[in-house]
């Protein structure tokens, strides 16, 4: 394979095919004068550039998806106990998944901001659910606020309906989600066989210090679920919300 | 009517470096072009990336030409500043114009 061909090859990893072809082009005319070092210093360059925001945002989401899981959960806990009649302990099942459905969008947010800027449409759509789902968990206890959130909920997603932009978005978050909630159900399948297999019967703190690999898999599992996320976010979003109309085969007049 | 797009410096010199350049502004020229008229060639890398940016704004199109030989049978991808661009230009160089205005400092006085 050809220097330039790898180079193309490289360039294609990080933008389209068209786009890559024509920079790695402009690279090669400018080879013979400037040499071949300056090629691939100019290539590492161009990848940076290229690259550097998908990077931060594929590290970044899962892990502040992870903390916003936590703090989600803690709240949610604090919230309902607070409510509950006495005696009650722990959270129900139904509504264990606010924090997780709140934590996916969370990792969505995070990744979608970096990505692509706040002037998406598809961060505007994660934000205001962000903020919907997020004052849900902090305010469950009062009716008004679930019930405003709610009704907000269904009006940004009716108005979502309406506009073209706004109906990709939706199908890209879903997509997004419905990966991620496959994705955990997945982590959470196989973190509990693995525990089961190191330790079988219930786990204390006295267990997971023994058996820290436990703790591991399923840090390992649950950023994995992120990464899915973000990898799910990132092809919907280029196959639906990328302009195709970008690129012109011929010259069109316009001023 | 909409207000222009804000641009930012480095946006418009790549804006007027595509206007010099008529129909001949693709990567390798538009950066000669700036390096000529600025004495600062730019980072490949910057210029694709706000070359991108600005046709995802709107401000510029691009399409692509024919192959040629010297690169390698890669075509080369044309810009042109759309109407769009062109008012947002403008508009910036309004503003410069606004601010100098008084100073006299193209005139030597403060240069």
């Amino acid at each position: 394979m050809h220097s330039s061909s790898i180079a193309e090859w490289i360039v294609a990893r990080f933008t389209d095919k068209q786009r890559a072809v024509s920079m790695v082009g402009d690279l090669v005319e400018l080879e013979p004068q400037k040499g071949l070092l300056w090629f691939w210093l100019s290539l590492v360059r161009v990848v940076i550039s290229l690259a550097w925001r998908r990077s931060l945002a594929f590290i970044a989401a899962p892990y502040a998806g992870l903390w916003m899981l936590g703090k989600l959960a803690a709240a949610l806990q604090n919230s309902y106990l607070r409510h509950a009649p006495p005696g009650t302990w722990g959270v129900p099942g139904n509504l264990h998944s606010l924090p997780i459905v709140g934590a996916f969008l969370w990792i969505m947010l995070l990744y979608t901001t970096i990505q692509y800027g706040v002037r998406d449409r598809l961060t505007q759509l994660v934000l205001a659910l962000v903020g919907m789902i997020t004052a849900v968990v902090y305010g469950w206890g009062q009716p008004i606020a679930l019930a405003v959130c709610v009704a907000l909920g269904v009006c940004v997603l009716a108005a979502s309906a309406i506009r073209r932009e706004y109906r990709r978005a939706v199908m890209v978050l879903l997509v997004a989600w419905l990966t991620g909630f496959g994705s955990w159900m997945l982590a959470m399948f196989l973190a509990y066989k693995y525990q089961h297999h190191v330790h079988p019967g219930l786990l204390g703190d006295r267990e997971m210090r023994e058996h820290p690999s436990i703790g591991w898999v399923s840090l390992g599992l649950l950023m994995i679920t992120g990464w899915m996320i973000t990898t799910a976010c990132s092809r919907m979003h280029h196959s639906l919300m990328r302009d195709k109309q970008l690129d012109f085969p011929t010259p069109q007049k316009t001023l | 009517m909409t207000r222009p797009p804000s641009l930012g410096e480095f946006e418009q010199v790549v804006l007027l470096a595509i206007l010099r350049l008529d129909e001949d502004a693709y990567g390798v020229t538009i950066r000669s072009e700036i390096a000529a008229c600025t004495g600062r060639e730019p980072a490949p890398g910057a210029l694709y990336t706000t070359l991108d940016r600005m046709q995802e704004k709107g401000i510029v199109r691009s399409w692509l030409g024919d192959a040629t030989p010297q690169r390698g049978g890669r075509p080369k991808r044309y810009f042109a500043v759309t109407k769009a661009g062109r008012a947002a230009l403008v508009s910036a160089q309004q503003a410069y114009r606004s601010l100098l205005e008084g100073l006299n400092l193209l005139g030597g006085d403060h240069a």
